[in-house]
């Protein structure tokens, strides 16, 4: 993962004894109590020990303390899973319907560090199924608007908004140093851009499309098959596929975007059964789900 | 009984399906790329073959009792 920042606060005997003398005893809904901190103890914790809440809550879980914003993650998600989606970061290029989906489902399981790219604004056409389109961020740039929206769901996070579209020339430098890319683009020569910046700097890359009812999602690994197995070759692949006929539509957003981000998760927390060589299809037609082998 | 393959057509290639897509005949020698055409999906179109749940080459020759998946391109985000 990019960052150990467990270590230095928890090695820390003054600040373990405030995290711990802040902690309440929570009673579960399995029925065990378990020390906790809420949220707003977090934000006074973090203040009395100038440190980001991030570190706060890292802190308070390797001493078996529960944040409560992140209570409803366990037991699905061990303490030290939680852990290490606090200490990682994604980059998620593309804040339209896949992506405004991604950050917030993303920011609410806890992955702890997020880079935001999209040099595009809000616009009427994006109401249908875009999380951050409302008519009162109509002209607004996406990743200002994303930015604020993370603040509001978990502050503890640390976002980086980047208001620009990736090139060739940016896309390496801005995401270096992410765990992984998550690929939310709406054009096909831009995720082989993406796809190429990610190989190179060796990050996973979890990409998710739709049109109409049905979706795909698949991961690209620096050793494994590119793009090309599910659109050919770039050259030739043209810019968009069947969703300028079909339109998209919300809840097959929503479903592919939090498909991405079941990967997302598994693969930070190096869980079986990613996507390695894979394409997860949805098709809401038929109400169907199907796992492909991509060779 | 004559020798069948089940079809699945995505998205935009669902118009294409033939009335009896679950026992769908098939000729001897028959390949995806046949089927394509037969069905007359537009070739650019039929941008993923899948048989059984696996990427497959148009010019594979379909056997009886395979699945056979056709998918357009997808890009939209």
């Amino acid at each position: 993962m990019a960052s150990m920042i467990s270590s230095s606060l928890s090695r820390d005997p003054a600040a373990v004894e405030t995290i711990r003398s802040a902690a309440r005893t929570t009673e579960l809904p399995d029925g065990n109590s378990v020390p906790t901190l809420d949220v707003e103890t977090v934000e006074r914790v973090a203040g009395m020990l100038g440190r980001p809440a991030r570190e706060i809550e890292v802190a308070a879980l390797s001493l078996d303390i529960l944040p409560l914003r992140y209570s409803r993650n366990y037991r699905s998600l061990s303490f030290s899973e939680q852990i290490r989606l606090l200490e990682s970061t994604v980059a998620v290029v593309g804040l339209g319907g896949l992506g405004g989906a991604v950050l917030e489902t993303l920011g609410r399981i806890g992955v702890g560090a997020m880079k935001l790219i999209d040099g595009d604004r809000f616009d009427d056409s994006n109401l249908n199924r875009q999380l951050l389109a409302t008519t009162a961020s109509l002209g607004n740039p996406k990743a200002g608007v994303a930015e604020k929206r993370l603040q509001a769901v978990n502050p503890s996070l640390q976002v980086e908004a980047v208001e620009a579209f990736i090139t060739a020339q940016n896309a390496e430098a801005l995401l270096s140093g992410c765990d992984i890319v998550v690929d939310c683009l709406d054009a096909i020569p831009t995720r082989f851009l993406l796809e190429g910046a990610s190989k190179r700097l060796g990050i996973p890359m979890v990409s998710g499309a739709v049109a109409g009812l049905t979706g795909h999602v698949t991961t690209v690994f620096a050793d494994g098959p590119s793009l090309r197995a599910i659109y050919g070759d770039p050259e030739t692949a043209g810019d968009k596929g069947v969703e300028t006929e079909l339109g998209n539509l919300p809840f097959t957003v929503s479903v592919v975007a939090n498909l991405q981000c079941a990967e997302v998760v598994r693969l930070l927390l190096s869980r079986p059964g990613n996507l390695r060589n894979a394409l997860l299809l949805v098709d809401l037609e038929s109400g169907t789900c199907e796992r492909m082998r991509l060779g | 009984m004559a020798d069948t393959v089940e079809i699945k057509l995505f998205a935009t290639l669902n118009r294409f399906l033939p009335a009896n897509p679950d026992r769908y005949p098939l000729s001897p020698g028959m390949t995806a790329r046949d089927l394509i055409r037969r069905l007359a999906i537009p070739e650019a179109q039929a941008k993923l073959v899948f048989i059984n749940g696996v990427k497959a080459d148009p010019d594979t020759t379909l056997k009886p009792g395979q699945r056979i998946g056709i998918f357009p391109p997808v890009g939209g985000g």
